[in-house]
């Protein structure tokens, strides 16, 4: 006797059947990012660019804060680009994706979710999804607070003025859509790393060198890294300094079609070594 | 039967880089209780994990009910897997464990619930239900993989070790339990490294050692190959100084019936019937100071090495 579907057990896709399934997964792994130590360290992460922004905005020096002396636009982007975006979302993602299976991997409970009725490319994608999903909740959340501090100085008239009147609406887009972006590439990018690596000290150093001296890098290849579509998005271009090596950014399509598409490259890698791996935690 | 009914292992070979895990495997297991017996390390697990998908062969064709081992998402719908690994997922309960792996089978929440508690009951850890994994003692955790390994009622149920750890009376229950799945027209595979702890309650044994299937069949039918096999000459090898020296002693033994030299040099290996007593020799050789010995010992991975082996852990006193 089974209990499994009558539908199921037909060689056609039970479509209702496979959305329960994946959904089931995405929800319990959501619930492992979100309800455990890992969250807690990730929303302290996420909370440090709401403290700067509180900081440079609350607390005068000669007089004025720092967001009414440098504008309060160039500051945030300033702080959105060297600070979370230059290291918080990197390291947040590598934290969270590299884990996603090496963690599983050393802590001997990976061959629980191979055991499942699940395609294996499915079980990449549900936990994927699922680490996207709680790590943009936190980060987003974080872009929110620290975008609405940046109105300290201009008060809550000036910040509803400025959301619905002027371009800040549309920069707090561009900034939680970066966010997103950055959460979509580098999450596929680690999760590749957390397959390939048993320790990501070494490709994780590597590329971040990489993403943070992208400006220095001739056009060609700037093109291959993340951080060159992610800052093309930015809405307050900032300078990167006398060495730069200048280049138009890319259009706003490029950068979102071809992050977009280098993340379903580099997830269907991850599926192709999920559906060739094998279950020998002795060599790890 | 029919191979859609059975499952079915057609020249399975499987290699760790060049050590071999195991070679060219052909079995038809039918419904019932099936034991896969030998010493650690002989690739019982190695088989299991192939069954199970959690490793590919690297020759041959696996199919359980006519599935293939490469598709989880056809092999899970009727295939427990109770693996060897004593890990779980962090901080989950033992009804976490079961339940939210029938909601990845796809039940409802009512129907999983259900289903949980019916394993929990059936391996009796419904009291425990909602404390730690990481605080149940070794016997629980066997228990509550062998819950999440029925909760679905499958088919196919693969049991690695499944008796390790358990009190003799939850053994006797468990065991009670195995025989009721096979009742049922279940396939029940289950491994272990000691004989007369499976040959009880299987209705057939395969004894496998160094990779190799060494013999299948029913018990007392096993029993007699053993006893042919006993009859049969033992390879022994020695590694020393002196080989040729040793191998002329050896053939002034009548019970020696063949020497074959080591192409290094090196040693040799050498068939006998009485083992016990070219072993003696050898002990009284290095004495004399007549040779020096780097080595020596069975060069059989047979049935009768593997059953030495075995019986001797069935003498060993529990």
């Amino acid at each position: 006797m089974t209990v499994v579907p009558e539908a199921a057990a037909s060689r056609g896709v039970d479509w209702t059947l496979l959305g329960r399934q994946v959904g089931g997964l995405v929800r319990l792994e959501l619930r492992r990012l979100l309800m455990t130590r890992r969250a807690v360290i990730l929303g302290l992460a996420a909370s440090v660019p709401v403290v700067i922004v509180l900081l440079v905005g609350s607390i005068p020096i000669g007089g004025q804060t720092v967001l009414e002396r440098f504008g309060n636009r160039v500051v945030y982007e300033t702080i959105f680009e060297t600070v979370f975006l230059g290291a918080i979302l990197f390291f947040g993602c590598l934290y969270v994706f590299f884990n996603l299976f090496r963690g599983e991997i050393l802590e001997r409970s990976l061959h629980y979710l191979l055991l499942v009725p699940l395609r294996r490319e499915l079980v990449v994608t549900a936990k994927y999804v699922a680490a996207v999903a709680a790590v943009a909740l936190l980060f987003m959340a974080s872009t929110v607070f620290s975008y609405a501090l940046i109105y300290l100085p201009v008060g809550v008239s000036g910040a509803i003025e400025d959301l619905t009147a002027g371009p800040g609406g549309a920069h707090l887009i561009a900034y939680l859509g970066v966010t997103l972006l950055a959460c979509i590439g580098y999450g596929s990018l680690f999760m590749l790393i957390g397959m390939l690596f048993r320790n990501p000290i070494i490709p994780a150093g590597v590329l971040y060198v990489w993403e943070m001296l992208h400006f220095l890098l001739p056009p060609a290849l700037k093109k291959l890294s993340v951080i060159h579509y992610l800052k093309g998005l930015l809405p307050v271009p900032l300078s990167d300094g006398p060495f730069a090596v200048v280049v138009e950014p890319p259009p706003v399509a490029v950068s979102v079609l071809g992050l977009l598409a280098f993340t379903v490259v580099v997830l269907a890698a991850n599926a192709l070594i999920i559906r060739r791996l094998e279950i020998r935690y002795t060599e790890d | 039967m029919s191979g859609a009914a059975n499952i079915t292992l057609r020249d399975v070979s499987k290699f760790y880089g060049d050590v071999l895990g195991v070679n060219r495997v052909d079995l038809v297991i039918e419904p019932g209780i099936t034991s896969l017996v030998g010493p650690n390390g002989s690739g019982k697990s190695t088989l299991m994990n192939l069954l199970a998908g959690l490793l590919r062969p690297t020759r041959g064709e696996i199919s359980v009910l006519g599935v293939s081992a490469s598709r989880p998402q056809d092999l899970f719908r009727n295939f427990g897997y109770c693996t060897q690994y004593d890990s779980f997922p962090r901080g989950v309960t033992g009804w976490q464990f079961v339940f939210s792996y029938l909601l990845l089978h796809g039940l409802d929440r009512s129907e999983a619930e259900r289903f949980t508690a019916q394993a929990l009951e059936r391996v009796g850890l419904i009291d425990a239900a909602h404390r730690r994994v990481a605080g149940y003692s070794k016997g629980m955790r066997q228990r509550i993989k062998l819950a999440q390994a029925i909760a679905h009622h499958p088919q196919v149920m693969v049991l690695d070790e499944p008796l390790n750890g358990l009190d003799p009376m939850v053994r006797a229950e468990t065991i009670e339990l195995f025989r009721q799945l096979a009742r049922e027209g279940q396939h029940v595979l289950i491994s272990s490294h000691i004989l007369h702890e499976v040959d009880l309650l299987s209705d057939r044994v395969i004894l496998i050692s160094n990779g190799y299937i060494v013999a299948e069949g029913e018990v007392p039918g096993m029993r007699e190959e053993v006893a042919e096999a006993r009859e049969q000459p033992m390879q022994v090898f020695v590694r020393c100084d002196r080989p040729q020296w040793l191998a002329g002693r050896a053939f002034e033994l009548d019970h020696v019936t063949e020497v074959q030299l080591h192409d290094d040099g090196g040693g040799l290996h050498l068939r006998t019937r009485d083992a016990d007593r070219f072993l003696r020799l050898v002990g009284e050789l290095v004495a004399e100071g007549g040779v020096e010995v780097e080595a020596v010992g069975p060069a059989d991975s047979d049935l009768q090495a593997v059953y030495r082996y075995l019986m001797a852990d069935e003498e060993e006193p529990s």
